[in-house]
């Protein structure tokens, strides 16, 4: 009989230890925070941001944009990795650490395989040992010497200092405010949401990001289209850690037997952040004169929308040729959220051709084709995101924006 | 511990514990010919990738990649066939009947057949790992192994985590086996409660590869099966190795509680 009564003492110890462990894990962090203003609050995250700390924990992100998603992560085989860069934007979850003057490392983790990103003092690295390969990244094109073209900082795959920076980006174009708070990752968090301005035409709904009340680091942001409930783009810790981590881990040497390639810097933010958007204008915006002048000096004929255009024209860079890559034009039309970035390049190779072939080569159905203003086009548009690319002689033209299709068409029709 | 030895006495003279050896022998030596053909193959494929194409290089680590061939199939096969013939087989030809009438407690009978079940198993995954490692060894040399997280570690390093992989898959194969002997207190036919167990495995296996029934996922102790594989991505991340021994835990005491309810009130009719 003592054994019966052994037997039921251990199986009600599991359960009650099991209940300690589901009780104490809701515990944590359940303590209310003193209420904040949204701009106190950018204020504690900009000030954390300039003396970061380690961040490390399992993340997962999830991107809507695409309908496909799911069905390309079946057709890819259950709970396999991706292989390359272009495999993480369509969502998953691995783990993350950042440490501030070592660099990050992302590891997304398949069955029986893994895919790495490493960003630190041997360059920017992403190692597949599915495929066994591991590819370097670096700015230029160097193919000839690889070794001397300059190494993307480590700054530039982390993916805190890029949400940190958007985040104070799109404050300052929307409204924002401190619309609660909610345990993510197991921290108490602020939830500071971002809105569009009032009258904007815009799909973009709003942005919510969680910050954590201690450490104010960014722990999860979830983009919503407008209308939508769910999260169109979104991406977060499921749980961190402030600890430090080994610098080691930031190091990457290629493993022997495995295949090693070097390829020019993709652009990052659309891999490291889920889809940002436009890259920063790091130089003094030219005028519409000033970049007409300069794209001409460099072989690149701009044309721009007619002055009864739905948008205004707000700044514009140009930069020359380089690296086998045509000259090539962006300028901005419109403030905030309904803004629309118009790309112009020639060559094939150029940024905005670049993203045409990378258009053409999305599967059937995304892609829609259009006559606008006399000229096919190619749309791709989404809940959140409308791109439309076009050519004109020599030019590639891409146009896109967080604008309604209607928009961006309207738009596009006005450019001669 | 004298029904225990008794019992090995017996698993060491049937043929069919050879048949079962072997077969788990085989698998590691076929896997590191196949390798090694498909290596000096010019029309080579890139073959199932992951850890199985590391070991590719390296010959320390053949013993994982057996190891992740196996435990999909073969060894919850022969943890079942082993955990339902302990009991039903010898309900079957009658030798248990003749057994019970002696004065030992039926707790002690199904714990020495739980054990000599256990000890069975354990003696088939150290031959997975010794044939593995010494086929490995021979084809492709014994290096430093990569792990599938990019990093290179020491020799002891590699071997110390083919150790805890197998630790890890050896505890979740025992949930198999239990779950076998739980069914082989119902029947009178080994056939039937290998198959039975069999039958939930899968249905398992179904259940968590469908995300329709994630929910169900952190419930089930095959979803679990794989978590070893976090072994060998560095720094390793110990909450799911620890999930998954908690899970196995609670599922082989459950099972052996529920196995020891049923075969101590049983009527042996036989």
């Amino acid at each position: 009989m003592s054994r019966k009564y052994l037997i039921s003492f251990v199986l009600a110890a599991l359960v009650a230890a099991a209940a300690i462990g589901v009780a104490a894990s809701r515990a944590q962090g359940s303590t209310p925070l003193p209420s904040i203003s949204p701009a106190g609050l950018l204020a504690k995250v900009a000030a954390a941001a300039k003396s970061p700390v380690p961040v490390s924990g399992n993340v997962a992100w999830t991107n809507g944009l695409i309908p496909g998603s799911d069905v390309a992560s079946l057709l890819g085989g259950q709970g396999s990795a991706p292989n390359s860069l272009a495999g993480l934007a369509m969502g998953g979850s691995g783990r993350l650490w950042v440490q501030p003057g070592d660099g990050a490392r992302l590891e997304v983790q398949g069955n029986g395989s893994d895919f790495i990103v490493v960003g630190g003092k041997d360059g920017i690295w992403s190692y597949s040992s599915a495929t066994g390969t591991a590819v370097e990244y670096s700015h230029a094109a160097g193919a000839t010497a690889p070794s001397v073209s300059p190494r993307p900082s480590a700054a530039a795959v982390d993916p805190l200092a890029g949400i940190t920076t958007a985040l104070q980006r799109f404050a300052s174009t929307g409204t924002v405010a401190v619309t609660g708070q909610q345990t993510v990752a197991g921290r108490q968090s602020y939830v500071l949401t971002i809105t569009p301005a009032a009258g904007a035409t815009t799909t973009f709904g709003s942005a919510q990001v969680a910050i954590d009340g201690a450490t104010y680091v960014p722990l999860q942001v979830q983009v919503f289209a407008k209308g939508d409930t769910t999260p169109t783009l979104s991406a977060g810790f499921t749980s961190v850690s402030y600890a430090k981590n080994d610098s080691s881990l930031f190091s990457f040497t290629p493993p022997s037997g495995a295949t090693v390639q070097h390829k020019a810097s993709p652009s990052m933010p659309s891999a490291t952040s889920g889809g940002a958007e436009p890259t920063p204008v790091k130089h003094a915006p030219l005028t519409l004169a000033q970049a007409q002048a300069k794209a001409r000096s460099y072989g690149l004929t701009l044309t721009v929308p007619a002055k009864t255009a739905v948008l205004p024209f707000e700044g514009a860079t140009v930069t020359a040729a380089r690296g086998g890559h045509g000259a090539s034009a962006i300028l901005h039309y419109g403030r905030g959220f309904g803004s629309v970035v118009l790309v112009e390049s020639t060559g094939a190779t150029g940024p905005s051709g670049g993203l045409t072939q990378q258009l053409a080569k999305l599967p059937g159905g995304l892609l829609t084709t259009t006559t606008i203003g006399g000229a096919q086009a190619h749309e791709l548009s989404t809940s959140l995101v409308d791109v439309i690319a076009w050519q004109r002689g020599p030019v590639t033209l891409l146009a896109g924006g967080m604008v309604p299709s209607s928009t961006l068409q309207q738009f596009v029709a006005g450019v001669r | 511990m004298k029904l225990l030895s008794r019992e090995l006495t017996k698993l060491f003279a049937q043929k069919r514990s050879y048949v079962g050896w072997a077969g788990l022998l085989i698998v590691p030596l076929l896997m590191t010919l196949a390798i090694y053909l498909n290596g000096h193959n010019p029309h080579r494929d890139n073959g199932p990738g992951g850890v199985i194409a590391l070991a590719a290089h390296n010959g320390l680590l053949m013993p994982v990649a057996a190891i992740t061939l196996l435990s999909a199939f073969l060894l919850p096969l022969l943890a079942s066939m082993v955990g339902s013939y302990q009991l039903a087989g010898e309900a079957e030809t009658g030798t248990i009947k003749t057994w019970l009438m002696h004065s030992i407690s039926r707790g002690g009978v199904l714990a020495s057949k739980w054990g000599v079940a256990v000890i069975y198993v354990a003696i088939g995954l150290a031959l997975v790992a010794l044939g593995g490692l010494v086929a490995g060894a021979l084809a492709f040399g014994l290096h430093a192994p990569v792990l599938l997280s990019g990093q290179t570690v020491g020799i002891g390093q590699g071997l110390w985590l083919s150790l805890l992989s197998y630790l890890y898959v050896f505890v979740g194969v025992i949930c198999v086996l239990s779950l076998a002997l739980l069914f082989a207190t119902f029947t009178n036919s080994s056939l039937t409660a290998a198959i039975e167990a069999l039958v939930v495995v899968i249905v398992m296996n179904i259940l968590g590869a469908f995300s329709y029934f994630d929910f169900l996922k952190p419930y089930l102790f095959t979803s679990h099966l794989d978590a070893w594989q976090n072994l060998l991505s560095q720094p390793t991340d110990w909450h799911p190795i620890i999930t998954g021994l908690t899970t196995f835990a609670i599922y082989i005491v459950t099972l052996m509680a529920a196995a020891w309810y049923q075969f101590r009130r049983k009527d042996i009719l036989v």
